[in-house]
């Protein structure tokens, strides 16, 4: 955007030239003023979507992915080691010279039959799991490299608000030797970011850190992404960081897409995914009401007020929301409400369908909120029989708030 | 032996000159063609890649003598090469300076294209994929990130190249003779002098030559320790 408040002639010396010289200030704070108003960061984000129609072949490996991904939020891209995760993100950033298809990035055409983009035009942000930082340069160097290469007008995202967010200050007259795993991958991200990238690829930022190193990226990482409104691809073979972060899911398997979708579904959907069963809810958090202590916060889940303990992880997709992870195993069934209990949590539900686990006598209870939501829980046969749940039964799922992550 | 420490003659001065500018202007070529040939040498697997690579070995294997042969073969006004530049009415390449200048460019080749292969190598791709996703376009990347990556292996390729054309001798005899000023260099000056019995005159400038390797070594492998800091 360009502000004309130049109409102001340049007058200097004398009362005159004061005058001007203030209205000229008064215009250019004005102006700057709106401008702060207008940071694009605080815009609602735009869909942007990814359609992926390539091929890969490789030494007995093929890679072939048909695909369109709303990209709204974090979307993981989620599956065993070797099964082409890496290969499909490198596709996608232009580094894999051998790829064939199509890629498009909303109106931009990335790869097609005729037309290659080259990484350098397609403004995509890598953070990969082992160290990138150039050698040769300082971290600030490093930070800046991609900033000082976009054009002014395209500048979001600037050093010292990234700088601030990430908790980098410290650490810019470093030499990238001095840096610990967990510091490289938080400067990784911060050039990146600088970088003012459309699209922000996380190639497994966390699996080459121990735990420390992973305490100094993920509060971050949370923060950044649920500020900045960029979409995001995450790669992952650890469902748990998965569950941590995304909102949506793309499966692949031997280099096909096994399966993709909410990440809530997936998980009742696809059982094979994890080791313990787990559900994914959306609350809508409320205003705080002064009179509740601060440990808890109000929300709605499935139209009904419930008070949860604070912090809870945001999405990345939908604002004012949080997300519930619940263990299947946290949860209890009832056929009535129960009274006077420590159970803060207790939700009206319809029993979908059950279905064995690996512990005999045990089985995993399928059941949908009134809201549509999914929510599972892990009863014993006995317990089952007792109750004589039967399908579309309605019932009480009672959920230990504390449980909650 | 009466040796007076550096009592050189003109024509002494004038080989020293001659040398000292060979060798520049072949290391300053041989960088331009070795840093190309490197890159594409050390990611290529293939078949041709190999063809290359025992091309540019070979100087490191013959002995001089062959190499200056078959230049000389190939440069002689009769044949091949040095029929067309005849030909094409361009002054021969066979005992000149430019000539020389081809010969050393070729003869020290190995010296300039294995250490920036290797450090090619180790430096991989990864480093200039980073920089074009941040924007860097294929100059950029070159200038920015791998020429400042490579400091080591360019300083080693251009110091071994500098010192091996100081050393060369048998291919200059073949292709080159020993004409001053033009292609009496200090190998084959030292080599003359020691012909005519002029053995204080060619202690003179082998002690000149051993110095000068000796200290072009030295600043090389200081350079180096220092990059790796």
């Amino acid at each position: 955007m360009n502000y004309r408040h130049d109409f102001i002639p340049p007058v200097s010396g004398g009362r005159l030239g004061k005058a001007a010289a203030y209205l000229r200030q008064l215009m250019h704070s004005i102006v700057h003023s709106t401008d702060v108003k207008e940071t694009p960061c605080l815009k609602k984000p735009e869909a942007s979507s990814l359609l992926i129609d390539i091929s890969l072949q490789r030494q007995g490996f093929k890679l072939q992915i048909n695909t369109h991904i709303a990209l709204t939020g974090i979307t993981a891209i989620f599956g065993r080691s070797g099964s082409g995760k890496t290969s499909l993100l490198r596709a996608l950033a232009g580094l894999e010279p051998k790829v064939t298809g199509d890629i498009c990035f909303g109106e931009q055409v990335w790869l097609s039959d005729t037309y290659k983009c080259p990484a350098e035009q397609r403004r995509i942000g890598l953070v990969s799991q082992n160290d990138s930082l150039l050698p040769h340069l300082t971290v600030e160097q490093n930070l800046l490299f991609g900033y000082q290469r976009t054009s002014p007008d395209l500048r979001q995202l600037h050093p010292e608000d990234i700088y601030q967010q990430l908790d980098l200050t410290p650490l810019l007259h470093r030499s990238v030797q001095q840096l610990s795993g967990g510091q490289k991958q938080r400067v990784a991200l911060g050039r990146a970011l600088l970088a003012q990238p459309q699209l922000l690829l996380l190639d497994e930022p966390l699996s080459a850190l121990d735990r420390i190193g992973r305490q100094e990226i993920v509060p971050y990482l949370r923060k950044v992404l649920i500020d900045i409104n960029i979409p995001v691809l995450f790669i992952s073979h650890q469902l748990e960081d998965v569950v941590q972060l995304a909102d949506y899911l793309v499966l692949i398997e031997q280099g096909q897409l096994k399966a993709q979708g909410a990440l809530a579904k997936l998980l009742h959907s696809e059982p094979g995914l994890q080791s313990e069963a787990m559900s994914l809810l959306y609350a809508r958090q409320l205003p705080k009401d002064e009179l509740l202590s601060s440990s808890v916060s109000p929300f709605i889940l499935s139209a009904q007020q419930i008070l949860l303990p604070a912090p809870l992880s945001q999405s990345t997709a939908l604002p004012n929301t949080c997300r519930l992870r619940i263990r299947a195993k946290d949860v209890s069934v009832s056929l009535r409400p129960l009274e006077q209990s420590s159970i803060q949590v207790q939700l009206p539900v319809q029993v979908k369908h059950w279905q064995a686990t690996s512990h005999q006598a045990e089985l995993l209870l399928y059941m949908s909120l009134s809201d549509g939501q999914q929510l599972s829980a892990q009863i014993s046969q006995y317990s089952f029989d007792q109750l004589g749940i039967k399908k579309d039964c309605r019932l009480y799922a009672n959920i230990k708030a504390a449980a909650i992550s | 032996m009466n040796l007076t420490f550096l009592d050189l003659s003109t024509e002494d001065w004038q080989a020293i000159w001659l040398t000292l500018k060979l060798c520049s202007l072949t290391t300053l070529i041989l960088l331009c063609i070795a840093i190309p040939l490197a890159w594409w040498l050390a990611f290529g697997q293939q078949k041709r890649h190999s063809f290359v690579e025992a091309l540019v070995t070979l100087p490191l294997v013959l002995p001089p003598t062959v190499l200056g042969f078959y230049l000389l073969l190939l440069l002689s006004p009769n044949h091949g090469i040095g029929h067309w530049l005849t030909a094409a009415g361009l002054p021969p390449l066979l005992f000149s300076f430019e000539g020389l200048v081809l010969g050393s460019v070729i003869y020290s080749l190995p010296f300039a294209v294995q250490p920036l292969k290797q450090c090619f190598r180790s430096i991989g791709y990864q480093p200039l994929e980073t920089a074009a996703l941040l924007g860097a376009k294929k100059f950029d990347r070159f200038y920015n990130v791998l020429l400042p990556l490579a400091k080591p292996g360019l300083i080693a390729a251009a110091s071994l190249s500098f010192a091996h054309t100081l050393g060369e001798f048998g291919m200059i005899m073949m292709i080159g003779g020993s004409i001053a000023g033009e292609t009496k260099v200090l190998s084959v000056l030292i080599y003359d002098h020691t012909e005519a019995m002029n053995y204080d005159a060619a202690h003179q400038l082998s002690f000149f030559l051993l110095v000068l390797s000796v200290v072009l070594l030295f600043i090389l492998n200081r350079w180096q320790q220092d990059s790796r800091r």
